[in-house]
């Protein structure tokens, strides 16, 4: 009998592996691992076991978050998976990647959600749903359609920031004059059209600077190619506090942290909320539709509420927390410096980021913009 | 004696002739030589010089990469070396590329003799198709494995983060491969055959020795690309941190750069410092071969 060729073998080989692998998966929803909860009636009791995969910014896998929680839950395996930048969270949650908790921003809810990669969330199973601050719960993709998709954990403003050397003190009150003042190219925006283009559109006067129509958006465009004001865009932080130290960049739109940062290096760097007002932002954690261990995702968001986490994230990060439980856990200096005591009324008074409905023709706006 | 004397005339009154050819000469190769080494400056410059910079800065002890040395620290690389995020990064990103860059090279090398010394109908296509991932984007590479290995049901970890730099390094040591044996002359193969050499001593004593700078140069380049791919390690990793997805990651907060920087320039400073010494030992193997030790630049004697 003739000797079968080696190659037939493993084609053979190959092919009965996959065969046995797709007949061994199914759509995509794997059955639920160890330490699931298939009752979401209740808060999860005690610590939790199995296995954890918590895909967020890096910040938050940083051990000062991530060590009190696994300590508290001591068999729990917790995989923490990073990433830069919220286009990638969509991206690879688009490509079928398994995640139990997923960190979320406003911007990227309406993807998430209308992708179907999130699931509602069983506020009953978090036991201080109720102290988070409303504005922040009003907070966009936060809900939607009468359910919660995200549990809000921090937010922030941002308003203008200057160099204070350079820029005299009441020289800018908002952004008509960041955009109209005496500093030609030596402003800079950042590259995103849902950052920069509400800041246009409050310097000419739109009422809702994130519900632009065509012709508004259109007025945006122009107005920014026209402008001789604009030094840079910057993709990253880093770029921008390089360009603000050197003096290549005198004012920005950015957070108060940002003054800090540069202040802290030697600078005289000034913060001020736009008299057109400020830009919220919300961020928080949701579950993703493809989540295996509801309680211990649960467990993490409920540790990512505590009053006690989110001093720790105030301190280290500058982010404001969504209990007000912070105001007791947190020290004076911190509550000073970030002005944790005014959050609601500085929040309430702001302009709500948002992603607008027409957020393509933002974008070919923005495109046509850079391309100019 | 007229004509000797007219000879010596005619020399004496050559030599100014001489003399200015000389110096014309000369001179246009010193022209040269400074024209030549004004543009190697000016390359290494423009090559080197921003990672001098970024060296130099990395010691600054400020929080901000500019200009301004307000004093030398080496705080920087203590945060870096003290990160155990970092730390296992940068052992997984090398424990990554030691074990894809030898699958590669061996699986590139194969693929190179199919396609130097082998003629087939559809050879040409067959070729393309193999190369293809050094042309299809990278993120289609990444999110179409992370798609592939979601349907499969295969958990992403480094395996995974692993076999698709195979899939896309194993092309580009093809390619190098593939070039070195084209140049290779055949005629040394049969005089092999004809003074008695196996086909295994053929390729072990005659073949190899000539591809080795070509593996070495092939070896390298995978070796770093496996390193500093972002792309498709993101979408294809599991909860095992990569160095490139921890740089990507940390530098969401700009307090981070220099950091980054530090742990960057140590990094690259040993990869200058490792190729160096594979180039000094291939360089001294050759020598010892009476191999053309320029041959070594090039990834492999020209024919």
């Amino acid at each position: 009998m003739a000797k079968t060729p080696w190659w037939k073998t493993s084609a053979l080989a190959i092919a009965l592996v996959v065969i046995a692998a797709a007949c061994g998966s199914d759509d995509g929803g794997s059955d639920p691992g160890e330490g699931a909860d298939t009752d979401a009636s209740a808060a999860p009791a005690g610590p939790v076991t199995g296995d954890v995969v918590i895909f967020a910014y890096e910040d938050t896998l940083f051990p000062f978050i991530q060590d009190p929680f696994q300590e508290a839950n001591p068999d729990l395996n917790v995989e923490g998976v990073p990433f830069g930048d919220a286009s990638d969270t969509v991206t690879k949650l688009r490509g079928g990647f398994q995640a139990d908790v997923v960190e979320t921003c406003a911007g990227e809810m309406d993807q998430l959600i209308r992708g179907g990669f999130l699931q509602p969330i069983d506020t009953s199973r978090i036991p201080t749903w109720d102290d988070i601050y409303q504005f922040m719960k009003d907070g966009q993709g936060v809900e939607v359609d009468g359910e919660y998709w995200m549990a809000p954990t921090q937010g922030g403003i941002d308003g203008i920031v200057y160099n204070a050397d350079e820029i005299p003190e009441g020289a800018i009150t908002g952004y008509r004059t960041l955009f109209e003042g005496d500093w030609e190219g030596q402003i800079a925006l950042e590259n995103d059209s849902t950052d920069s283009m509400p800041m246009v559109a409050a310097a000419l006067g739109f009422p809702s600077v994130f519900e632009l129509d065509s012709s508004q958006i259109e007025q945006v465009r122009d107005y920014l190619i026209d402008t001789d004001r604009v030094r840079t865009v910057f993709d990253e932080d880093a770029q921008l506090i390089n360009l603000m130290q050197q003096g290549e960049v005198l004012a920005v739109q950015a957070g108060p942290e940002l003054v800090r940062v540069l202040n802290k290096e030697g600078g005289n760097f000034a913060f001020i909320t736009p008299e057109e007002g400020s830009v919220s932002w919300v961020c928080g954690l949701s579950i993703s539709e493809n989540a295996e261990n509801l309680d211990a995702a649960y467990a993490f968001i409920n540790h990512m509420l505590d009053p006690e986490t989110q001093a720790n994230v105030a301190v280290e990060l500058e982010y404001w927390g969504s209990n007000p439980g912070i105001l007791e856990a947190a020290d004076q200096k911190t509550i000073d410096n970030l002005r944790l005591d005014q959050a609601e009324e500085v929040v309430t008074n702001s302009i709500p980021e948002l992603i607008p409905e027409n957020i393509d023709e933002w974008e070919d706006a923005w495109r046509q913009y850079l391309a100019s | 004696m007229e004509h000797a004397a007219t000879d010596g005339a005619r020399a004496r009154s050559a030599r100014p002739v001489v003399r200015q050819v000389f110096w014309t000469i000369h001179r246009r190769e010193l022209v040269t030589r400074v024209a030549s080494a004004i543009m190697l400056a000016f390359g290494a410059l423009i090559l080197f010089g921003p990672f001098l910079l970024l060296a130099f800065l990395s010691f600054n002890d400020s929080q901000i990469l500019a200009f301004g040395f307000r004093g030398f620290t080496t705080r920087f690389y203590e945060e870096a070396l003290g990160d155990a995020a970092m730390r296992e990064s940068l052992r997984n990103s090398l424990v990554v590329a030691g074990l894809t860059t030898p699958i590669c090279v061996v699986l590139g090398t194969l693929g190179a003799f199919g396609i130097a010394r082998f003629v087939f109908p559809g050879r040409g296509l067959v070729a393309g198709a193999l190369t293809l991932p050094l042309v299809v984007p990278s993120l289609l590479v990444g999110v179409g494995a992370l798609v592939t290995f979601s349907k499969v049901d295969v958990p992403l970890s480094l395996y995974t983060v692993a076999v698709m730099h195979i899939v896309v390094g194993f092309p580009l040591v093809m390619a190098i491969v593939t070039a070195a044996l084209f140049r290779f002359d055949r005629s040394l193969e049969e005089a092999a055959l004809d003074l008695g050499a196996t086909r295994r001593e053929l390729v072990w004593y005659v073949l190899l020795p000539y591809l080795v700078p070509a593996l070495a140069a092939a070896a390298i380049f995978v070796f770093g690309w496996s390193f500093n791919s972002f792309t498709v390690t993101f979408f294809t990793v599991g909860s095992e941190r990569m160095f490139t997805v921890w740089v990507f990651s940390k530098l969401r907060r700009g307090t981070n750069l220099p950091t980054v920087n530090a742990i960057s320039t140590l990094v690259t400073f040993v990869t200058v410092v490792v190729v160096y010494i594979a180039y000094y030992l291939l360089r001294r193997s050759a020598v010892r071969s009476g191999q053309d030790v320029r041959s070594l630049v090039a990834g492999g004697p020209q024919q």
